[in-house]
């Protein structure tokens, strides 16, 4: 692979997966409100 | 139909379902068997540029818009768009704009059913060993019926396989919300994953010592991934990577309304549809590149993929080549391959659940029919409906029922919808109605996105739609500078009006031709409509639209 392919691999899958683990880890610690 | 009292709204057992069951809805086929080809095709690295600028200005947008206005609905006892959509606004038109989401469903899932069953007899046919024997190609032809040079086919098999499949999706949805749709999607998600893991990580494995290995997996990587800035300068690379976000949200169907509309009037929708978003984009970005192409790579070499996938669809490659491909990894093979059409198999169910639950849903709320005789009134129209994509496979009402209703349909749902909430509901109620009980918080900057940015969006890939050229835009403004006509590719949607590049009429000497197919199919999807209009204004004849809203259940 190029040096651009893996940066271009790198970039996305860093962002893309970071951000997916964090929202889902965020889905999975929220507690539900009781507000009602 | 027999009336019963509904005595407490169903809602998601739990915050975590509701989440999988949306992001499996919006994983399908396409996340592994058309980012990768589309990606490949424009651009390389180079289309992740114009794909995530279209994720965060068109796509999260419209997932919260079609959550919002679930949730809303939802809050007055609608579970399927037309009840929805009335509630928007005074305007009595406005439910007839809800007629797309279920109409919508109910075309796309007729002949999605159809592919989902090919999946399931793919597991079966790769656990006995059927393609260590036979040339996938043959098969695949003979399974479809597109071996023989008639129009029509009656495939026995692959009418079973469809058969059994909707039966499948019939009982799950008879079960109802928590025990058939949430399980489905909390069984199925995760082991989609898994078997994409395994078979990434396999695939990325492969060496120039293995069995069969011709050319190392991360050249197809590289395909994919390689940047070719030109790209960006080309309108068709942009609007290749807004249709293939659009698509892979599954936004514009009818089917995220009706989970929205399962949540309670606090709970939270910014970060339930912003983490099903970024469960799909996890799944087609990472995994979806990750396994097709590279493996095909490893053992065809990079010609025979850059062929294969020249038209924006590995869709041939996946049932044609790659069974055959697994076969090299001896005892694993077997397995390999049942895991990468269960992967597809699991895609494709929880998708065709969530076409299934908005049908469900009306005939439940608007005629107070039981969920078990509402889902199996879904199964025996998606049957009769899936028949016509079945038996004239070979002459192309398949693809022409993936065209209006799996394409067009949806780009002009989610077009009428972004303007009706920005517009008629009100972005200032609808940005309130996005953000209350909001467990994440969002930039006050998409409010305007929603109103301004979005429908330009659409507006764009609509246009697109409609009079895409064949060949380059530039060479299409230059011919209608200089000769005063447009020249329409035949898969545009004039194009495709017009039959343009078809020279036959509907009959030849009283055999019915492609054209023939193709016009029998639009009738068909023309019926469907008015008859689901007509449904719809049946259900609310004489009915007033009070706003007392109906509550219950527990927070999510």
């Amino acid at each position: 692979m190029t040096d651009s392919a893996w940066i271009m691999l790198a970039l996305t899958w860093t962002a893309v997966g970071g951000a997916a683990i964090y929202l889902v880890y965020r889905v999975l610690t929220t507690p539900p409100r009781n507000d009602d | 139909m027999s009336e019963v009292p509904r005595p407490k709204q169903e809602r998601w057992g739990t915050r975590v379902g509701l989440v999988l069951a949306v992001a499996g809805n919006a994983v399908g086929l396409g996340n592994f068997l058309r980012f990768p080809a589309q990606a490949a095709q424009n651009g390389g690295g180079a289309f992740l540029i114009p794909y995530l600028i279209s994720f965060l200005l068109m796509g999260l947008p419209l997932l919260w818009v079609e959550w919002a206005i679930g949730r809303h609905g939802g809050q007055y006892g609608h579970h399927a768009s037309p009840g929805m959509f009335a509630r928007l606004g005074r305007a009595p038109w406005l439910k007839y704009v809800g007629v797309f989401g279920l109409f919508t469903n109910l075309t796309v899932a007729a002949y999605y059913c159809y592919i989902e069953s090919w999946t399931l007899a793919y597991v079966w046919h790769s656990l006995v060993g059927t393609f260590t024997g036979t040339d996938p190609k043959d098969f695949f032809a003979s399974y479809l019926g597109t071996n023989e040079a008639s129009l029509s086919a009656v495939p026995r098999e692959a009418l079973c396989w469809f058969l059994a499949t909707l039966a499948l999706n019939t009982y799950i949805l008879s079960r109802g919300l928590v025990k058939g749709v949430e399980l489905a999607a909390k069984i199925g998600m995760p082991l989609l994953l898994l078997f994409g893991a395994v078979l990434a990580i396999n695939g990325l494995g492969l060496g120039p010592g293995d069995p069969g290995v011709i050319e190392s997996p991360l050249v197809g990587l590289n395909f994919v991934w390689q940047p070719q800035t030109s790209g960006l300068m080309n309108p068709s690379t942009w609007l290749a990577a807004a249709g293939q976000v659009f698509f892979t949200l599954s936004v514009g169907m009818g089917s995220i309304h009706c989970y929205a509309a399962y949540l309670r009037e606090r709970d939270d929708i910014t970060l339930n549809a912003t983490t099903a978003g970024g469960v799909n984009e996890f799944v087609e970005v990472i995994l979806g590149s990750a396994i097709l192409i590279p493996i095909a790579t490893a053992y065809l070499g990079l010609n025979v993929v850059q062929a294969a996938t020249a038209g924006g669809s590995g869709f041939g490659m996946a049932f044609t080549t790659l069974p055959t491909l697994f076969n090299n990894w001896g005892a694993f093979g077997p397995i390999a391959g049942a895991m990468w059409f269960g992967l597809l198999f699991f895609a494709g169910v929880t998708s065709s659940l969530a076409m299934g639950q908005p049908v469900v849903a009306f005939l439940q709320d608007e005629f107070k029919v039981r969920r078990a005789p509402a889902a199996g009134a879904f199964g025996a129209a998606t049957l009769l409906l899936g028949l016509l994509c079945v038996i004239l496979f070979p002459g192309g009402a398949f693809d022409e029922f993936d065209f209006w209703t799996g394409t067009f349909s949806l780009i002009i749902f989610a077009f009428l919808e972004v303007i009706i909430f920005g517009w008629i509901f009100g972005i200032d109620r609808g940005w309130a109605e996005i953000q209350r009980g909001g467990d994440l918080k969002l930039p006050n900057f998409f409010k305007y996105v929603i109103k301004y940015v979005t429908p330009t969006f659409i507006g764009v890939v609509l246009l697109g739609a409609l009079i895409k050229p064949l060949g380059s835009w530039g060479d299409a403004v230059g011919a209608l500078v200089s000769t005063g006509s447009w020249p329409f590719d035949p898969g545009s949607v004039i194009g495709k009006l017009l039959h343009v590049g078809a020279t036959e009429g509907n009959f030849i000497d009283g055999e019915i031709t492609r054209v023939g197919v193709e016009n029998l199919s639009r009738i068909v999807l023309v019926t469907v409509f008015v008859l689901v209009a007509l449904l719809v204004r049946k259900a609310f004849k004489g009915r007033t639209i009070t706003h007392e809203r109906q509550e219950g259940g527990t927070r999510l």
